[in-house]
C-alpha cells in the first residue's frame, strides 16, 4: 500500500529555506502532524515544514508519491539524497534539488536552480523548464560529480553542465552555457541547442553529443563522420520515456572529434549533421 | 591554587617515572607542596604527564590559509558547532584557527610551533595565532632562500661575513617576532625560481653563486653565535626523492658538531632500488643519529588518508602536482622564499605510501635515544595532528603494528625493515617524544616537565589497554593551572602565550639595522617599504621572550 502526500505552499517565503527533509524516504510512514513538524532551516533559525506548507495525506496504490504545489524556488535541497518513490514539484525548484539522489524519480514542472542533481548516484530527474548552472556537477573541491542516473531537461541549462561527471546521462534539449562537460571523467552529455565556449575542456573520457556545431578548443581534433551504433539505442530508450532527442531521429550521422588532447584525447565530442 | 593528588606521574626530565605524587599549581606555575587549601583533583588510578609540545606543525599563516581556501572538500564533512565557550569551526587536515586550538588542547597539547613563516607573511601568521586559543605558540622564520642572506654570504672576509649574518639574522627574527631559524631546501627554491632545476649541496645558486652547503654552515654558525634557544631547524634538499639519503647523510656530515634539528626526517630517509623505486634507508640515518647526540629530529610520520601538503619547498610541490595530477597552488614570496600546496591521499595499497609509512616508524623505533626524536606528522603534510594517538598505539603495541603491516601493499616487506622491529615504547618514552624531548630541543625550560617553576600545563589520562583511546581522550587538560578540557570538552577558551627569541632584546630593529646596501635592495625589490616590514609588538599581546644564551 502506498501513500500520496500533498504539500501545498502557503506563501512564497522572502528568504531561502533549507528543505532537505522533503524526500519520499523521510516522509514515508509519517502522519500529517509528524510531517508538519519536520525541521527546515531558514538562516540560523530552525523552523518546520508546517510553517510553509499545508500537508495532506491519502493512501494510494503504488509507491510513495510526494507532490509539492507552488513556486518552490526559495526551497533548497528538496529531494536531496532520496532513494526511492516519486517526488513531483508542480512549479520551480531551488538550489541543490535532487543533489546526492540515489534512486526514484524527481519531476520538476517549472525551472530548476543551480546544482540540480549534483553528485547524483541513481534515479531520474526530469525538468520541464530550464535548469541553472552546474547540473550533475561536482561540488567545489570534489573530483567526481554525478556517478549514475539520468537528468533530462526540456529547456536550457547553465554553465558547467555535467562538470567532472563520472557516469550517467544528462540530456538538455535547449542551449547550454560555457564549459559544458568540463573535466568530464566518463558518462554521456547531450545538448540539442547551442553551447557556450570551451565544451569538453579538460575532458578525460566520456561522450558529449551536440546538436549544433560549436567552436571547439584547438585541443580537439576531427576523426570521421559516422553513425554510432549506440545512438539508436539511446534515442529509443529516451523516446520510451517521452523525451525525443534530435528531429533527425534515429538515423542521424555525427562528426566525431577526439579530445581533450591535453588530457590524453580519450574523450569524444559528436556533432550532429543535418541530412 | 590547584592541587592534583594521587596521580601516577610521568615527568622524565625530573626522573619521575610512574610514581604516585601530588602536584601543586599556583599563579599558573608548579610550586613546592603547600598546606594551603584550594581546588583539588583526585587523579587516583590516572596517569599524569606534562602538556604536549608540538615542535613542527603548520597551523597558521599565508599558506595554511591559502590551503583552506583551495580545499573546501576538507570542510564538508568535518565541522563543529559553537558551544557555550567555544566557537564553531570546520576542517579535517586544515582546521580553522579556533578549531585548531580546541583540537590540540583536546589531545593534551599546550604548546605548538608553526614551522615555516616567511618574514613578509609573519604578521598574518601572528594574527591567526592570536585566534588559535588554548595553546602557547611561536613561529619559525624562513631564511634558507632569502636573497639578502645569500648576498651577505658573498662577502669574502670571514669575520665581516659572520658579523653581517649575525645582525641580518637577528633583524629577520626580530622583524618577524620569530623563535628559530628555519631552513627549507636551502638554495633549491631560489634556484627553481630562476628555472635552474634542483640543487645538490655544492650547486652554486644563481645569481649569487652561493651553495646550499655555504648557506647551511653559515646559518648553523650564526644560530650558535646568537645562542638561540632552538637548534637550526632544517628541511634538507631533495625531500621525497628516492635516493635522497645520500644528500641527507652528506648534510649531516657537513653539520656534525653543530646543533641541528632535522625535521620530518622520514621524507629524507629514502634509499633507491636499481629500478629507481623507493626503499627504506632509515637504518643508515638512525645509525648516524645514534652516533651524534648533538642532532635532534622529528619523524614526520605518514598517516593513511587525506592530507594537504604545504611547504616553502615550491619545486617539490610542483613535482608532486605533476606526478599526482592533483590541484596545485604556488606562491612566490618575493625575496624570501616560495611556497606550494597540493592536497593528497596516502593509501596503504600504494607501495610508495606504504613504504613511507614504514620508514617513519622505523626511524622512531631505530633511533635509540628518545630525547633525539619527536613525534610529529608534519601536520598537515604527512597526516593531521589528530592522528597522534594512533601513532602512539603503533609505537606501544607491536602486535597492533604487525596487524596493520598485514593490510599494506604485499611487497612492502621487500623494501622496508619494519616487520623485523620488536621494540615497544614505554609510557615514559612516549612522554619524552611528545613533551619533554621537544621542550628540551626547543630550549623551553618551563615546558615539558612538572617541576617547580614550570608552566602549569598537565594532562590526566585514564589508563586503557588501547593506547589510542587513552591518548585521544584525556580526562583533564590543565593549562596555566586552569582546567581547559574535561572529558573531551573544552571548558573555557583563552589565548595562549606567544614565544619569541630576541637575540638583541626588545629594541625594535626595524630601522637602521640593515646595511645601506641591503636597505637599498629592500627599497628596490620589496613590494612594501622597510618601515612596514616588522611586525609590531601590538600583534603579540601575550608575548613571552625566551632568553638567548
Amino acid at each position: 500500500m502506498g501513500e500520496l502526500i500533498h504539500l501545498t505552499l502557503k506563501a512564497e517565503p522572502a528568504l531561502p529555506v533549507e528543505a532537505e527533509s522533503i524526500t519520499p524516504d523521510n516522509l514515508r510512514g509519517k502522519n500529517e502532524e509528524k510531517i508538519k513538524n519536520l525541521p527546515v532551516w531558514c538562516g540560523n533559525a530552525q523552523e518546520k515544514i508546517g510553517d510553509y506548507f499545508e500537508v495532506e495525506k491519502e493512501q494510494s496504490a503504488g509507491e510513495t508519491r510526494v507532490v509539492l504545489t507552488g513556486e518552490c524556488a526559495q526551497f533548497k535541497r528538496i529531494g536531496q539524497g532520496m532513494s526511492f518513490g516519486e517526488l513531483v514539484i508542480e512549479g520551480a525548484a531551488g538550489f541543490h534539488t535532487g543533489a546526492l539522489m540515489r534512486g526514484g524519480s524527481l519531476q520538476i514542472k517549472g525551472d530548476a536552480a543551480d546544482w540540480l542533481g549534483a553528485h547524483m548516484e541513481g534515479g531520474r530527474i526530469t525538468v520541464a523548464g530550464n535548469a541553472g548552472h552546474f547540473v550533475g556537477a561536482a561540488y567545489r573541491g570534489k573530483t567526481q560529480g554525478m556517478s549514475g542516473g539520468m537528468i533530462l531537461i526540456e529547456g536550457n541549462a547553465g554553465q558547467m553542465t555535467g562538470s567532472r561527471m563520472r557516469r550517467g546521462l544528462i540530456a538538455v534539449k535547449g542551449n547550454c552555457g560555457d564549459a559544458l562537460g568540463f573535466k568530464l571523467l566518463a558518462g554521456t552529455i547531450f545538448a540539442g541547442g547551442r553551447t557556450g565556449r570551451h565544451p569538453g575542456a579538460n575532458m578525460l573520457r566520456g561522450t558529449i553529443i551536440l546538436g549544433e556545431q560549436p567552436e571547439l578548443l584547438s585541443s580537439f581534433y576531427y576523426n570521421c563522420t559516422y553513425q554510432p551504433v549506440f545512438w539508436n539505442m539511446l534515442y529509443a530508450e529516451l523516446a520510451g520515456c517521452g523525451f525525443f532527442l534530435l528531429p533527425g531521429g534515429q538515423d542521424a550521422s555525427f562528426k566525431r572529434y577526439s579530445g581533450d588532447a591535453l588530457n590524453g584525447g580519450k574523450g569524444e565530442i559528436l556533432v550532429w549533421q543535418s541530412t | 591554587m590547584l592541587k592534583i593528588i594521587n596521580g601516577q606521574v610521568y615527568d622524565p626530565k625530573n626522573g619521575i617515572n610512574g610514581v604516585s605524587k601530588d602536584l601543586y599549581i599556583d599563579g599558573g606555575r608548579f610550586v613546592q607542596p603547600v598546606q594551603e587549601a584550594g581546588e583539588t583533583i583526585d587523579a587516583g588510578g590516572c596517569i599524569i604527564m606534562p602538556g604536549g609540545v608540538d615542535i613542527h606543525s603548520h597551523i597558521a599563516g599565508a599558506k595554511v590559509n591559502s590551503a583552506r581556501i583551495m580545499c573546501p572538500e576538507d570542510h564538508y564533512d568535518h565541522f563543529r558547532a559553537a558551544a557555550d565557550c567555544t566557537r564553531s569551526g570546520v576542517g579535517h587536515t586544515i582546521p580553522t584557527t579556533f578549531l585548531t586550538g580546541y583540537e590540540y588542547a583536546g589531545l593534551g597539547y599546550t604548546t605548538v610551533f608553526e614551522a615555516a613563516v616567511p618574514p613578509l607573511e609573519a604578521r598574518h601568521a601572528h594574527e591567526e595565532l592570536e585566534d588559535t586559543p588554548l595553546v602557547d605558540t611561536g613561529i619559525y622564520t624562513l631564511m634558507g632562500n632569502n636573497t639578502m642572506i645569500m648576498k651577505a654570504l658573498q662577502e669574502k672576509d670571514a669575520a665581516k661575513r659572520r658579523e653581517t649574518l649575525r645582525s641580518l639574522v637577528s633583524w629577520l627574527l626580530a622583524s618577524s617576532k620569530g623563535y628559530a631559524i628555519k631552513v627549507v631546501n636551502p638554495g633549491g627554491v631560489e634556484s627553481w625560481k630562476w628555472s635552474a632545476g634542483t640543487v645538490d649541496l655544492d650547486t652554486p645558486v644563481q645569481p649569487f653563486g652561493i651553495s646550499s652547503r655555504q648557506i647551511l654552515t653559515a646559518l648553523a654558525e650564526t644560530n650558535e653565535d646568537l645562542k638561540l634557544p632552538h637548534a637550526l631547524h632544517l628541511h634538507t634538499n631533495h625531500l621525497g626523492d628516492p635516493g635522497n639519503v645520500r644528500t641527507t647523510l652528506e648534510t649531516m656530515k657537513t653539520l656534525t658538531g653543530h646543533r641541528v634539528h632535522f625535521t620530518h626526517l622520514q621524507f629524507h630517509s629514502y634509499g633507491i632500488t636499481p629500478k629507481g623505486g623507493l626503499k627504506s634507508a632509515a637504518p643508515e640515518i638512525a645509525e648516524f643519529m645514534n652516533a651524534h647526540p648533538e642532532f635532534t629530529c622529528d619523524a614526520g610520520q605518514i598517516v593513511f588518508g587525506p592530507v594537504t601538503t604545504m611547504t616553502a619547498d615550491s619545486p617539490m610541490q610542483f613535482h608532486l602536482h605533476e606526478t599526482t595530477g592533483n590541484k596545485w597552488g604556488s606562491f612566490d614570496v618575493e625575496m624570501e622564499t616560495g611556497s606550494g600546496i597540493v592536497p593528497l591521499r596516502y593509501r596503504p595499497s600504494v607501495l610508495f605510501n606504504a613504504s613511507q609509512w614504514c620508514i617513519g616508524l622505523e626511524l622512531l623505533l631505530l633511533i635509540k635515544n628518545p630525547w633525539q626524536i619527536v613525534l610529529t606528522t608534519d601536520h598537515p603534510n604527512a597526516g593531521p595532528f589528530t592522528a597522534y594517538p594512533q601513532i602512539i598505539r603503533l609505537l606501544m603495541d607491536a602486535d597492533y603494528r604487525n596487524s596493520v603491516i598485514e593490510t599494506l601493499h604485499p611487497k612492502v616487506g621487500h623494501y622496508t625493515h619494519l616487520k623485523d622491529l620488536k621494540r615497544e615504547y614505554t609510557l615514559e618514552e612516549i612522554a619524552i617524544i611528545t613533551r619533554s624531548g621537544p621542550a628540551k630541543a626547543l630550549g623551553l625550560s618551563n615546558k615539558g616537565h612538572l617541576g617547580p617553576g614550570a608552566d602549569g600545563d598537565l594532562v590526566i589520562y585514564q589508563p586503557h589497554k588501547d593506547k589510542e583511546k587513552m591518548f585521544a581522550s584525556p580526562v583533564y587538560v590543565i593549562k596555566d593551572g586552569r582546567i581547559i578540557v574535561r572529558d573531551g570538552i573544552a571548558r573555557q577558551s583563552f589565548g595562549g602565550k606567544r614565544l619569541v627569541a630576541l637575540p638583541y632584546g626588545l629594541k625594535d630593529l626595524a630601522d637602521g639595522s640593515l646595511s645601506q646596501e641591503l636597505a637599498q635592495d629592500f627599497a628596490d625589490y620589496y613590494s612594501i617599504s622597510l618601515r612596514n616590514f616588522a611586525v609590531q609588538y601590538d600583534y603579540l599581546p601575550r608575548m613571552e621572550v625566551i632568553s638567548c644564551g
